[in-house]
This record gives structure tokens, C-alpha cells and sequence, in this order.
């Protein structure tokens, strides 16, 4: 039953599904990192998704409907932002009514564009190409799983590197991250907080965009109605579970990735209620957590133990 | 007149933004799963269009007015948003034709609502109380019409699919349901041959899919059970595998799915019974060069752009619900009332279900198969060939059938 899993099918199935959440999750440890809590990054996926659908189908030119996306993506944010720290409104109160704009607000699009309520296949839509490596493609099983992925695959790995590096190496991600830390300090010290803050928010679009690009103009040929799908809201427990680490969020939509293609096997090979099936990719995520958790916990007291005896001696 | 008129319309508005508002409010205590997430905040949006709608209603309804000031029966017709392609839409494009061709005998008001059952309710209400005769609504808002119709008497009402006659107290209630079991029949025995023989570039392998939007939901498992039945009847040691979304928005997950069919288990033709999810299924029959069956509708004609997805469709079962929907308001109209208390089921050998025929079908069909597919269609229409039906069963029952006989 279980030999699915020596499948290399079934590897790459996780990688792929694991790019929109991958995605999402890395704008939400941007958020996290520069201490903004955005819950409107499901809705500025949905509405990135239908951006590049419907610029890539007017435009006839890939390039020009991801841009278009991207910038949609940077807009839907720093709308957010102008919203939640500048005019200082409530952060959750924001990301729900972006993710409301953005749920009716494709649907009204879509109706103006095609007539129809869930589907943009009446519009002549470009997709990224499906990428072949050279020499990785012809080693079996590795090639299998790492090559012939969709091209935004690849720039949603390169944008987790390079944000990861970003973050930690250099002189604006260490500033991005003492303004998360501690907003009060950091302008004590000098920096421009919410200049910060936007340079987070933009990136955090750019990940949005590409998350929603990937179901759209990936994945699928078309737009479908509500098509992110809670991906967006999967992403704050990922964040939460990685807290702002790039590197660690990548690795746990990985395990997102993991535990939902297993739903689709379990649900083929085996005999289990489906019910309890569906439930397990959320139920694997509580526990991780817990057991992240568990252990931040424990470590956390050691040291303090540690602290102690030493103030002690 | 008129000013009575343009007041109710903008009542109607009012009440259904501020059912827009309590239904974004209340949100997820409807329902479950992520479906419900969308359903809700669509609200906002469609609202502002089911208002739209049925201002067009009341200015068709003075023209017609104006031309002809006998008896005229007022009809409403309580849809959810157009635009699914598939159960919505036809139901649209049936009571659209009633609109037009029994314009001269009463007004068919087509009244658009979200998936919120509140907004809905109130919107029957409005109908009920603006002197409705006939009030014609389907599977979601059963529970609106039991409710209204047990506090008008007086009132003609017509639910499709969902058997709550039951619950109906004044006997003022007719049903109507699709034998979809039948067509999906029909659907099970172009898959089985298409995996037993092969088609095109797509070699035989005696393996056949199925993809459902959620689990233990009854239209869907009336397909399945269906599709199973005359895949077994044609071919018995047909392997079938089946998954569940578990959403009727993600067709991502649909896809993921539906390679898993293709590639791993190895089908070679999968039915895609998903809703919005369904598209996910198409693009995987594309992706992996196999074939497709559409639902509800002829879900190819989605494609006429993307001829690697169209080519891909052996064939859409189709559930013709407007056609239902217009022989209701017709058969209310001639006879001026209905057969209430029934709940009538309506098959193949009325024409309220099927399957497309045409090229693409004989292109795909060995001889064989198409000489079963004949034998079928007459021997169910004749009564020899029994289709038993998911509908009235315990979900019980129906999942031991469906496990038994899937791998």
C-alpha cells in the first residue's frame, strides 16, 4: 500500500503543490519578520491570479501579464499598508476586507471580462512554460523529480534563496528585521520605520503574485472563482510554525506539500474513511506545531535555568 | 402602480445587500470546508447583480404589462449566481427561454441569489409576499421553500432535486429529480470501453477515474453510483479509483488528483464531477494526453480555444434542468396547477438526461462499444435495463456499493 512513496511521481507532485503555499508562506515570513500581521495575502493571490490571466490574455505577451501581476501585487499590498500603518487601522480588521474586495471583486471582473462567474477559459490566456534542466532531466529518478517542473517552480525556489539571503546578509533585511523587532528602537536608532515596513510589503506582493500567478498561469490555463482556495490562510500557520525563518517556512510548506499529496494517495491506495483522510493534512500541521512548539518551550527554559545557575555562581 | 412597483424593487435591494451583510457576518456557521469561505464574501459582489436582475425582471414585467393587463401569473424562478456552466446556468437558460416564449401568460421573474441561504430566504419571502403564484427553486434552498411554503398555502411551489415533500405541510409542494444515474450509465460504458480498448494514442488499460467535488454530496454520488453500474455492466473486471476535492473551488487539488489517476493508477479516461474543481481535471486530460468526461452540460464548448483541452472530451452527461424547469412553468400554465405532493423522477426516456453524442464520441468508441452504448440507451428508456439510483438511500448503503466496487 505504502509503496507510493519510493514512486518519484509522487515526489515531484509534492514539490509542485508545494509552490503556491511556498510562496505564500514566504510573504507571510516577510510580514512576520518586519512586524506586520497581513491576513490579506489569500485575497491578493485570488486577485494576482486573474491580473495575469486577464493582462497575458489582452497583451498576447507572458512577460507583460506577469509584470502586470507583480505590480498588481505590490499595489494590493502597500494598499494594506497604507491602510494598517499609516492610517493605523486595525491589521486584521484590513486583511479582512482586502480578502472580501478581493473575492467579489475577481468575480466582478471575471463577469465583466467573459459573462462568467467561475471561469476565465472564454479568455486566450498565456502560462509559464513547463521547464526542462539539461543533464539533470536525464539522471532518473532526481530528474524525474527536480526537472520538467513549471517554471515558476524555479523563481518561487529563487525568490525564498534570495529573500533568505536578503533577510540575513545584508544591511536592509538586518534593518527590516530590527524594525519587527522592535519598531521603537529602530527608530531610535534612526530608521525610516515605515519605509521598511513597505519594502517588506512589496516583497511580500511579489511572493503573493507569483503564489497566484502559479495556480492560474501554472498549474491551470485559466482563472477559476476562489481557485487559492485557503492556500493564503495555510500560509499564516506555516509562518507561524517557521516564525519569519524563510528557510524554515520553505521547508514547512514542504511538509504541507507532503501531507497533502499523501490525502490524494491515501485516498487511492487505501482503505481509510475519506473524512479522516481530508482532515490530515491539517491534523499533521497541528501536531508539528505543537511539537515545534513544544520543544521552543523546552529550550527556552533551559536556557533560563542556565542563565540562572550562572548569575547564581 | 408603477411607484409600488419601483418601491418593492428597491425593498428588494435593501433587504438582499443587508442579507449580503448578515450572510458575510454568519458566514461560517453555513456549511463546511472551504467552499463556504468563498460562498459567503461573494455575497458582497452578487448582490449588487441580483438587484440589477431584477430590475430587468419588473421592466420586462411592465412591458408585458402594458401589452396585455389580463391574468397573468407571476413566476419566480430562485437561482443561485450564473456562470458555473453546469447545474446554475441551465437552470438560467431554461427559465430565460420560459421568460420569452410565456411572456403573453405570465412573468417569469428569474431571481438571482448567492450560495447564502439568507439572502435567499428573504428574497422568497419578497416574492411570496408581492403575490408569487408559482415559486421554483432547487437543491440548496430546500430548506427556504419548506419554510415559505409552509406559510403560503396559497402558493404553487416546485422544488428540484431534493425530496423535502415531507416536510411540506399545506400540499402545495411538487418535486421534481433527473435519473442522472442513467446518463452517467451511459457516461461508465464510453469510459470502459475507451479503458478496455484503447482510443486514438491512448492505449487500453483497463482502468477508469472519477473525481468529486466532496464526499456525500447526493448529485455527486448519483454520477458515481451511475458510472460504476454501466462500467461494470460493460466491462466487469473494469478497475475504477476515485477521489474527492473536498472543495468545489480548488482545481489545483483537482489536478494533482487527476495526474494521480493518469500517471499512477494508470486511467484512462476520468470523470470529472468537481464544479468549479472540474477545470483542474481538464487540464490534467490535456496534460497527460487522456481522456475526459464533461457533467452537466457540454463542458467542452468551455474550451473552444484550447483545442489540446477540447480534443480531450470524450463526452459531457448531461442533466437538463432548464428543460425541467420550463416543462414546469408550461404544464403550471396550461393546466394551472401541478401534481403537488409527487415527487416525479425524471430519466432518460423523457430527454431530461443524456450524454453528447456527435463526432468526438464515434471518435473515441470502438464498434463494440458503440453497439452497447445503443443497446443501453434503448434498453433503459424501455425499462429492460434497470439503473438503480442513489437518490432516497442511506449514505450507508451508497458508500459500501461505491467501495465494494472501486478499488
Amino acid at each position: 500500500m505504502m509503496q507510493f512513496f519510493i514512486s518519484p511521481t509522487f515526489w515531484k507532485t509534492v514539490l509542485a503543490s508545494t509552490t503556491p503555499v511556498m510562496l505564500a508562506t514566504l510573504a507571510a515570513n516577510m510580514m512576520t519578520k518586519s512586524g506586520i500581521f497581513n491576513l490579506a495575502i489569500e485575497g491578493t493571490m485570488l486577485i494576482c491570479a486573474l491580473t495575469g490571466v486577464v493582462a497575458s490574455a489582452f497583451t498576447q505577451n507572458l512577460w507583460v501579464g506577469c509584470i502586470t501581476a507583480v505590480l498588481m501585487g505590490i499595489a494590493i499590498s502597500f494598499v494594506f499598508g497604507y491602510f494598517a500603518l499609516i492610517m493605523k487601522g486595525a491589521m486584521n480588521a484590513c486583511g479582512v476586507a482586502l480578502n472580501l474586495v478581493a473575492t467579489g471583486g475577481t468575480v466582478f471582473v471575471l463577469v465583466m471580462l467573459t459573462g462568467s462567474k467561475a471561469n476565465s477559459s472564454a479568455l486566450k490566456s498565456l502560462t509559464f512554460p513547463v521547464v526542462n534542466i539539461p543533464v539533470l532531466q536525464n539522471i532518473p529518478v532526481i530528474g524525474t523529480i527536480l526537472s520538467g517542473h513549471n517554471l515558476v517552480t524555479y523563481i518561487a525556489w529563487v525568490i525564498v534563496a534570495v529573500t533568505s539571503w536578503m533577510l540575513y546578509k545584508t544591511k536592509l533585511g538586518i534593518n527590516i528585521r530590527a524594525v519587527g523587532e522592535n519598531p521603537a528602537a529602530a527608530k531610535a536608532a534612526g530608521l525610516n520605520v515605515i519605509f521598511h515596513q513597505f519594502v517588506a510589503l512589496a516583497i511580500c506582493g511579489v511572493a503573493c503574485s507569483f503564489g497566484g500567478m502559479y495556480l492560474s498561469m501554472g498549474a491551470l490555463k485559466s482563472f477559476t472563482t476562489g481557485m487559492v482556495a485557503g492556500r493564503g490562510y495555510m500560509s499564516l500557520a506555516m509562518d507561524a510554525m517557521s516564525q519569519g525563518n524563510p528557510v524554515i517556512g520553505c521547508l514547512s510548506s514542504l511538509l504541507y506539500g507532503f501531507s497533502d499529496t499523501i490525502t490524494v494517495y491515501l485516498q487511492l491506495y487505501s482503505k481509510i474513511d475519506l473524512k479522516l483522510i481530508d482532515a490530515f493534512p491539517y491534523l499533521f500541521i497541528i501536531v508539528v506545531l505543537v511539537i515545534i512548539q513544544a520543544i521552543r518551550t523546552m529550550t527556552a527554559r533551559k536556557k533560563e535555568k542556565l542563565a540562572s545557575m550562572q548569575q547564581a555562581a | 402602480m408603477k411607484n409600488w412597483k419601483k418601491f418593492a424593487a428597491l425593498g428588494l435591494a435593501v433587504v438582499m445587500t443587508a442579507g449580503a451583510l448578515t450572510g458575510c457576518g454568519g458566514g461560517s456557521s453555513s456549511g463546511g470546508g472551504t467552499a463556504e469561505t468563498t460562498a459567503a464574501p461573494a455575497a458582497d459582489k452578487t448582490e449588487a447583480d441580483a438587484a440589477g436582475g431584477e430590475t430587468q425582471a419588473e421592466a420586462k414585467e411592465d412591458a408585458g404589462d402594458s401589452a396585455d393587463s389580463g391574468e397573468l401569473k407571476e413566476i419566480y424562478v430562485f437561482i443561485r449566481d450564473r456562470g458555473d456552466l453546469s447545474y446554475w446556468d441551465s437552470m438560467a437558460e431554461g427559465s430565460d427561454r420560459a421568460v420569452v416564449d410565456f411572456a403573453d401568460r405570465a412573468n417569469v421573474h428569474v431571481v438571482e441569489t448567492t450560495a447564502d441561504i439568507q439572502a435567499n430566504l428573504q428574497a422568497m419571502y419578497e416574492a411570496a409576499d408581492a403575490g408569487a403564484d408559482l415559486i421554483i427553486t432547487a437543491s440548496d434552498f430546500k430548506d427556504n421553500l419548506v419554510e415559505v411554503s409552509n406559510e403560503y398555502p396559497e402558493i404553487a411551489f416546485t422544488i428540484i432535486s431534493e425530496d423535502v415533500i415531507d416536510q411540506c405541510e399545506n400540499g402545495n409542494v411538487y418535486g421534481v429529480d433527473f435519473a442522472t444515474a442513467q446518463a452517467a450509465y451511459l457516461g461508465g460504458i464510453v469510459a470502459a470501453d475507451i479503458a478496455a480498448n484503447g482510443a486514438g494514442d491512448v492505449e487500453a488499460s483497463n482502468v477508469i477515474g472519477f473525481v468529486g467535488g466532496m464526499d456525500e454530496s447526493l448529485p455527486i454520488q448519483e454520477y458515481l453510483w451511475g458510472y460504476i453500474q454501466g462500467a461494470k455492466a460493460y466491462k466487469p473486471d473494469v478497475k475504477i479509483v476515485y477521489n474527492y476535492v473536498g472543495a468545489w473551488n480548488d482545481p489545483d487539488t483537482a489536478k494533482t488528483q487527476s495526474m494521480t489517476q493518469y500517471n499512477d493508477a494508470g486511467a484512462n479516461v476520468i470523470f470529472a464531477c468537481a464544479g468549479g474543481s472540474g477545470n483542474g481535471v481538464h487540464n490534467a486530460s490535456a496534460e497527460a494526453g487522456k481522456y475526459v468526461l464533461g457533467v452537466d452540460s457540454d463542458q467542452s464548448l468551455l474550451y473552444a480555444d484550447d483545442k489540446a483541452i477540447q480534443e480531450r472530451f470524450a463526452t459531457s452527461v448531461i442533466k437538463e434542468v432548464g428543460t425541467a424547469i420550463y416543462n414546469v412553468i408550461g404544464q403550471y400554465l396550461d393546466d394551472g396547477t401541478l401534481p403537488f405532493g409527487e415527487y416525479e423522477i425524471v430519466g432518460l426516456a423523457d430527454g431530461s438526461v443524456g450524454i453528447v453524442e456527435g463526432a468526438a464520441l464515434d471518435g473515441v468508441l470502438s464498434e463494440e462499444g458503440k453497439a452497447a452504448l445503443e443497446d443501453a440507451k434503448k434498453g433503459i428508456s424501455d425499462g429492460s435495463i434497470t439503473v438503480n439510483s442513489a437518490i432516497g438511500r442511506e449514505q450507508d448503503e451508497i458508500k459500501a456499493f461505491i467501495t465494494e466496487n472501486c478499488q
